[in-house]
């Protein structure tokens, strides 16, 4: 197989490169493509759909996210029946999930002109699992994206303290034999956390401070540093307020070489412990 | 409780012994983990960890995937009552019914732990309908009598 | 009346390896032996055989892909998970007859050199699993695994129970079953000829099609085309249940009237319809019950043959009840991986629930419609893209009057 090679992306002639998936030469093609599970250093759960392309030779859609390109295939984005699906994907998480914490998904939802009350019925009521110091569990908003799984386990992290558990609408996240976080296998790097695209996964401090009313990302300052723990050079994002002189929050660039946005418990929450 | 906890997990060593330690015997190894304490205890979780390098989460990701499996005790032998269309035509919904008041709430044990009942789906019993199994063998066509005899544990 | 050939030993006295053999068993394995593995392929491709597991791939193509594969470890797995509501066939096939079911296993695995054979029953069939197995202990005992796996080594073959879900007939949720994980589906691509169980070249057989392969090579390749019709060649097992006098197993060439079939069922003449298909089938009416039982006649009628199942309903039923119980059936078997599906199936069968009660109108109908589509659309695995389909089928009979008493 050649290495760059000519798809169809609706109608018009575009690039590919052999290995990438279809969402890369969609984006490379600039046509906008909505993703809600896919993330750049994770394995492809294509567990959404939101990102369903049609493919000529296909019965059903297929996950651009996933599907690697092959020459001479030919996409639509654009057609009545991908616009249906990729709505009709939002359309069911909006009756199901509380999206307050989720400004990216409910941009796109409504992009992809979603209704939120075609498909009224049960929503989820799992409870706020708040058992530990340094991050709260609210899967009320969870889409079950698996990011949290695969960054705790292989992709990432290799501490394998997550799973989906049960079957079906029942099907959720969970922590070691369905227990605390404290009880299981999680050493609390908040790895997780800096992966969940809804907030259903959220730092301790900024879900207190939220429920406070009190979360004013406007007050806050981005400050580059060096992590001090350990020789590694993890590279850290302080979120200061500005009033206080608080850190709120710790994270790290998606595209530092060396973190790829992932740290340890020292780097992410070793400011809780330092200010406690 | 820790003893108990020791006692399973040694149990459940030997299982493993016996049925082997790669990742793909896991559903071979918590059927019989199931058979024996009518549930999959956390212990057998750490077990399994330790013997077949699957982590404690992950049988738990199984083990609630699974109908015949689950995480939590349920009687020694459970009445399985099939709900799907062919069943539900021949009174499966009033046989339900007929077990709760006979056994008590869906999935919960009897006071002795001898027996459950739970709604299932289609067990492939259809010619023999409203069917169900008890202790993982059929009982088909079930009866109200099947059912009370269940309930007074003389099935 | 159609001399049984699958179910030919029914009511025989309790299957044993020696009343399997005097009656004929193992001509077709050892016809297999002396013709070779590419030529047995052959023979399998030109019989016509497609799969009888409700995707009707030719079954010669499969087994041609996994021989000619370039990776030396392949795998040959019996789909022996049949739990399509309303379908026992497979079960009866075993019971009637695991001996042929087993002589259909050592020919495909001797054609695709395969490593190791697993047999994976669901389970809820402990008896069927238990026959397999002795059944296997015995052919190893004489002898008649030896040398069929490469190398020359005996054939390992292993029977697995299943975990208690309907998902994992679907063939990538049952490989990770087998794995010894969750039963979450894989997209396809990779196919399992490809990229089956543990990520190696794959044939994947419902029982039924395996069946048929020991007397297509102990008869040759035009034997199938014997029976039924040109398109679909052979022989076609229908479990029939519900409102009949005599629900069971019947064998049938394909083509037969579904009348035919009715009537060996016993079902009276006043059926309001059938559910034929299974879950993912399609509502069939009585002005339809001529139609012929093959996969082009079905397809003429804008219905399904699935699984082989069928479901009769007399006129005291309702029909949207037996809607509400599918909904239900797909909500709880999803596996709930992908979002169409995982809630798709749990807001369709709420909708469901509401046109049975009474309490639901042309609003459920028309998104039932819609969510169907989007089910159908944008589901990873067959499970979501066929849980409306049943239920599509009903609304649409409806809207062309057929639901009036
Ligand atoms: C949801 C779902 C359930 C299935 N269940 C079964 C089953 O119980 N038995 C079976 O043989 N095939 C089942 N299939 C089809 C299998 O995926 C596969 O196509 C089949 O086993 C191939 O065998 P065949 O070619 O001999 O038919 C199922 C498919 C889906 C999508
Ligand atoms: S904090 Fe780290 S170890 Fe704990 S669950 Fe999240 S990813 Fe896993
Ligand atoms: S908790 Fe967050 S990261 Fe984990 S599956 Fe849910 S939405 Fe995704
Ligand atoms: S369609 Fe349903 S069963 Fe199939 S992968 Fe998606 S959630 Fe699972
Ligand atoms: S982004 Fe592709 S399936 Fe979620």
């Amino acid at each position: 197989m050649q290495d760059t090679f000519a798809i169809l992306i609706d109608g018009k002639e575009a690039a590919a490169h052999a290995g990438e998936t279809i969402l890369d030469a969609l984006r490379r093609a600039q046509v906008d493509t909505p993703t809600l599970c896919t993330h750049e250093h994770l394995t492809p759960a294509k567990a959404c759909r939101a990102c369903v392309v049609e493919l000529k030779g296909s019965r059903a859609l297929v996950a651009s996210c996933e599907r690697k390109v092959e020459p001479g295939m030919e996409l639509r984005t654009d057609s009545r029946r991908v616009l249906e699906a990729r709505r009709g994907v939002f359309e069911l998480l909006l009756s199901q999930n509380d999206v307050s914490a989720a400004p990216a998904l409910v941009l796109q939802a409504e992009r992809a002109g979603a209704d939120r009350e075609r498909y009224r019925g049960q929503r989820y009521d799992r409870g706020l699992h708040d058992d530990n110091e340094l991050y709260v569990r609210d899967y009320d908003k969870c889409i079950l994206c698996y990011r949290c799984v695969e960054a705790c386990g292989p992709d990432v992290q290799n501490t394998f303290a997550l799973t989906v558990a049960g079957r079906g609408f029942s099907a959720g996240i969970a922590a070691g034999y369905g227990e605390s976080l404290p009880d299981s296998a999680c050493v609390f790097c908040g790895n997780c956390v800096a992966v969940c695209p809804t907030g259903a996964l959220m730092d301790k401090r900024e879900h207190t401070l939220r429920a406070e009313g009190r979360w004013d990302e406007s007050r806050y300052d981005v400050v580059q540093t060096t992590c001090s723990y350990c020789g590694v050079g993890c590279q850290l994002e302080l979120h200061v307020d500005r009033r206080s002189n608080q850190i709120v929050k710790v994270t790290s660039p998606g595209d530092h070489s060396i973190t790829q946005g992932f740290l340890c418990v020292k780097g992410r929450y070793g400011y809780s412990f330092v200010e406690a | 409780m820790p003893e108990d906890d020791r006692a399973v997990r040694e149990r459940v060593r030997r299982l493993i012994d016996e049925t082997g330690r790669e990742r793909t015997q896991l559903l071979e190894v918590l059927h019989k983990v199931q058979a024996e304490y009518s549930h999959v205890p956390r212990a057998a979780a750490e077990a399994i960890e330790q013997e077949m390098n699957v982590p404690i989460a992950d049988t738990y990701g199984v083990v609630t995937f699974y109908d015949l499996l689950s995480d939590k005790p349920v009687g020694r032998r459970v009445l399985r009552i099939c709900e799907d269309v062919t069943c539900s035509l021949h009174g499966a919904a009033e046989l339900a019914a007929r077990a709760e008041r006979a056994i008590g709430p869906e999935g919960e044990p009897s006071p002795d732990g001898a027996v459950s009942w739970t709604r299932c789906a289609c067990l492939g019993l259809c010619d023999k309908a409203p069917a169900a199994l008890f202790a993982e063998e059929p009982l088909a066509p079930l009866s109200e009598t099947a059912i009370a005899k269940v309930g007074e544990g003389h099935a | 009346m159609h001399e049984p050939v699958l179910l030919r030993r029914q009511g025989h006295p309790d299957a044993t390896l020696e009343a399997y053999v005097a009656d004929g068993g193992l001509k077709g394995f050892a016809r297999t032996r002396e013709i070779g593995q590419a030529a047995t392929v052959a023979v399998v491709t030109e019989s016509g055989l497609v799969g009888r597991g409700g995707a009707g791939f030719p079954t010669g193509r499969k087994w041609e892909s996994v021989r000619t594969a370039a990776e030396s470890e392949r795998y040959f797995v019996l789909n022996a998970d049949e739990s399509e509501p309303g379908t026992f066939k497979d079960r009866v096939m075993i019971e009637t007859d695991p001996y042929m079911v087993l002589e259909g296993v050592l020919i495909a695995c001797y054609a695709i050199a395969a490593t190791r054979a697993y047999i994976y029953v669901r389970g809820e069939y402990r008896g069927a699993a238990r026959l397999l197995a002795a059944a296997a202990t015995q052919l190893a005992a004489a002898g008649h695994l030896d040398g069929i796996a490469p190398g020359g080594r005996p054939l390992a073959i292993e029977v697995r129970h299943g975990g208690g879900a309907y998902i994992c007939g679907e063939e990538t949720a049952l490989f990770r079953s087998i794995e010894g994980y969750r039963g979450e589906p894989m997209s396809k691509p990779p196919f399992p000829t490809v990229a089956g169980l543990f990520r190696k070249p794959t044939v994947i057989n419902n029982v039924e099609t395996i069946a048929n392969i020991p007397d297509i090579l102990s008869r040759g390749a035009g034997w199938l085309q014997r029976y039924g019709t040109d398109r679909s060649p052979g022989v076609k097992l229908f479990s029939v249940s519900g409102h009949v006098g005599r629900p069971g197993v019947y064998e049938l060439p394909f083509g037969a009237p579904l009348q035919e079939l009715l009537d060996l069922a016993q079902a009276g003449r006043d059926l309001r319809a059938l559910l034929l298909g299974g879950a993912a089938g399609t509502f069939v009416f009585p002005g339809d019950f001529d139609m012929p039982l093959s996969y082009e006649g079905a397809q003429s009628r804008a219905a399904t043959l699935g699984s082989g199942a069928l479901i009769a309903f007399d006129q005291g039923t309702d029909l949207w009840r037996v809607a509400e119980r599918l909904g239900n059936f797909f909500a709880h078997e999803s596996c709930g991986q992908c979002v169409p599906c995982r809630i798709g199936t749990r807001r369709q069968h709420e909708m469901l629930a509401a046109l049975a009660d009474g309490s639901g109108g042309d609003g459920e109908r028309e998104r039932i419609a819609t969510l169907g589509q989007v089910m159908t659309d944008a589901s990873i695995c067959g499970l979501g893209q066929t849980a409306s389909t049943a239920v599509r089928s009903l609304i649409d009979a409806e809207s062309r009057g057929l639901l009036a008493v």
